[in-house]
């Protein structure tokens, strides 16, 4: 076989940050009918959070990003010990490229942690090294390349992360495994579980709203230093950090523009199955608009350094926080009548 | 195609101990790595929550922290891999066969339900194995067989296959070993003077087990009492305890032909040690079998070994240090 691609959409409902964008980018290319799973996602990313360490990062928050203890996806790790796999093992290009293709031949997805600098469509690309996350989802020997939906050539100020899939060279995938710099690095085969039963569950909807209007998570973990806010909280962090930024970081307001437009869609499906009153539904648009265009002022502060962009961007956010502080408690009211 | 690999290693009461003996002897000649292995299996240990219950002590047993035997591990899930790497049974044997080819032994484990040389009586049974060749006919592998002796064979290609990715165990080890031909071997004089101290004293550098186990001298005590009071007989353990006073007279030997231990105090040494034959034919008389006269040469026997190491070891081990000081 000379190429090979599995199912993967390329606009997912979430495109900010990989993780989500390869799980629901999954979801969508594997089952055609998004109204079979989409009601499923409802239930996810409505709670959010902000971690000081060990990056600085807003986000929405799943504890599980890949679902996996849910069984959405079925994985298997097979971390690479590189010197091990060059010096004992005697590993080539070839095995290894063999390997991959083989995996993604036979229907699963590879995900692993690789060294940025030697991916030529990187900014990092022969500069520095960066490890990140990809996963690859097909291959063609003709161009000698693995498909690797990723983000392109850009920076987190400017511009939205192309979130698009690239051509990466046998060779040049090799180098980014097999490379000097970090000598243990994370490979993961996930496989989709087409079996799965994708299904609204307004009492985790409920559980999610209530967790994220008081600033909780339903698990706390060990990874979750004292500097972690959660729901709310987290999103009146970012007006903090962006009142302090000189730049932007564009995948925070683009995340927040995200969760509030999967809140509104949310809310809209909640009240086709007449379970909240339309005019939530209603008073919900304003809250995406507002992230909308936050998002664009925050880009357009980044080229501008303009105060007012700054400031208005701050006023849309928290405008947005405060529609969801009003209009939420009224989607819990309403969900509780139902459940 | 077959890797460099000795049957009949000088330690090979356990598959673990003449796997790696096998493939240093096979690979090396004695006068290079037998100072070297002086430093090692000085110590021993007793637990009855292990099996075999008596067995060397040895920390780094597979020698892989000391580069010896270079061992890339992967843990396979029997149910995961065929799906997820996409393998058939013709891509796996492919691949070891790859790897083989390429200089390294495989150990790993397996279910010796599949293999028929290893299965006396068709159980379920996590047994662990040697590859370190092939044919057309399939690996050859070295394993004790049901006759409790050390040997080779050959597993066919579909047994190896069904042993691995069987339903019984849904996690089985498969290790590629690599010999370290730039591996200097040297005898550690101070390793030995540790592992002594460690001995008579009943004591181990750090516990390798989750179990409470008993070390060193107070081990040999109970290791004897087992099997002078075992109703079955235990060959294994009887080997196990024979190789171990068999090392540890060698070793003494070695030292003495270095100077470190005087002639007298050797020879004093050895000479309790030669009943040691006879000792361990003695054990492997089933008990109800014993008569008055067995009895009293065990009790003898046992009685001037335990004497040995308490009163004679710590003079030859002060000796030793002295030297080496």
């Amino acid at each position: 076989m000379t190429s090979y691609r599995l199912p993967l959409s390329m606009n997912p409902v979430i495109t900010t940050y990989l993780s989500h964008a390869q799980l629901l980018g999954m979801l969508s290319g594997n089952i055609e009918n998004q109204e079979q799973w989409m009601p499923w996602v409802y239930n996810k990313y409505i709670n959010c959070c902000f971690t000081e360490s060990p990056e600085f990062k807003f986000d929405v928050y799943e504890e599980d990003k890949y679902f996996i203890k849910e069984g959405v996806l079925d994985i298997l790790d097979f971390p690479i010990d590189v010197q091990s796999f060059i010096n004992v093992l005697k590993y080539t290009e070839k095995d290894f490229v063999d390997m991959v293709k083989n995996i993604i031949q036979g229907g699963s997805y590879v995900w692993g942690i690789h060294n940025e600098k030697y991916i030529s469509i990187k900014p990092s690309y022969q500069k520095y090294d960066y490890m990140h996350g990809y996963m690859l989802h097909g291959f063609n020997d003709e161009k000698q390349s693995f498909l690797c939906a990723t983000y392109g050539r850009s920076d987190k100020e400017h511009g939205s992360k192309n979130y698009s899939e690239f051509w990466i060279s046998y060779s040049e995938y090799y180098s980014s495994v097999f490379q000097p710099a970090f000598p243990k690095l994370s490979f993961r085969i996930m496989r989709f579980n087409k079996d799965f039963k994708f299904h609204i569950n307004l009492q985790e909807i409920y559980n999610n709203i209530y967790n994220y209007l008081n600033s909780i998570s339903k698990e706390s973990t060990p990874s979750q230093s004292a500097e972690t806010l959660f729901g709310v909280s987290a999103w009146r962090r970012l007006v903090l950090y962006i009142k302090n930024a000189n730049i932007i970081d564009i995948r925070f307001t683009k995340i927040f523009k995200e969760h509030h437009n999967l809140m509104y869609n949310r809310l809209k499906y909640l009240y086709e199955l007449g379970i909240i009153d339309h005019t939530l539904c209603e008073n919900y648009i304003q809250a995406v608009k507002c992230s909308e265009i936050a998002y664009l002022l925050s880009l357009k502060y980044n080229l501008s350094r303009g105060i007012s962009e700054k400031e208005r961007c701050l006023s849309y956010i928290s405008q947005v926080i405060n529609q969801d502080c009003e209009i939420l408690p009224s989607v819990l009211d309403n969900l509780q009548k139902t459940i | 195609m077959k890797l460099p690999l000795n049957i009949n290693p000088i330690l090979k009461s356990t598959n673990i101990l003449a796997h790696s003996l096998g493939i240093i002897s096979a690979n090396e000649s004695k006068e290079e790595w037998f100072p070297w292995l002086c430093n090692k299996y000085v110590n021993c240990y007793y637990s009855k929550e292990r099996t075999p219950i008596f067995d060397f002590y040895e920390y780094d047993r597979l020698f892989r922290n000391i580069n010896l035997l270079q061992c890339q591990e992967f843990v396979i899930d029997t149910e995961k891999w065929p799906v997820f790497f996409n393998i058939n049974e013709l891509d796996f044997i492919q691949e070891i066969k790859k790897f083989i080819s390429r200089g390294l032994y495989v150990w790993g484990t397996y279910n010796e339900k599949y293999i028929r040389a290893k299965n006396s009586i068709p159980e379920d049974r996590l047994g662990d194995y040697l590859l370190y060749g092939f044919d057309e006919l399939g690996f050859y592998s070295a394993a004790h067989l049901p006759n409790g002796e050390y040997g080779e064979f050959i597993i066919p290609y579909h047994e190896y296959y069904q042993s691995v990715f069987q339903d019984q165990y849904t996690k089985v080890l498969l290790r590629f070993l690599r010999y370290n031909k730039e591996f200097k071997y040297e005898i550690d004089i101070v390793e030995i003077i540790n592992e002594l101290e460690h001995y008579i004293d009943s004591t181990s550098k750090r516990s390798i087990f989750s179990q409470e186990a008993i070390y060193g001298i107070d081990a040999i005590s109970n290791v004897l009492k087992t099997l002078e009071e075992a109703n079955e007989i235990n060959e294994q353990l009887i080997n196990l305890f024979y190789e171990f006073r068999w090392l540890m007279v060698e070793r003494l030997k070695y030292m003495y032909t270095l100077g470190y231990v005087e002639k007298e105090i050797y020879n004093i040494y050895e000479l309790i040690n030669n009943d040691l034959f006879e000792l361990c034919s003695l054990f492997r008389i089933p008990k109800e079998n014993r008569n008055s006269i067995n009895n009293n040469r065990i009790k003898i026997i046992t009685t001037n070994m335990m004497n040995a190491d308490k009163t004679i070891l710590p003079i030859i081990l002060s000796k030793i240090k002295r030297y080496n000081n």
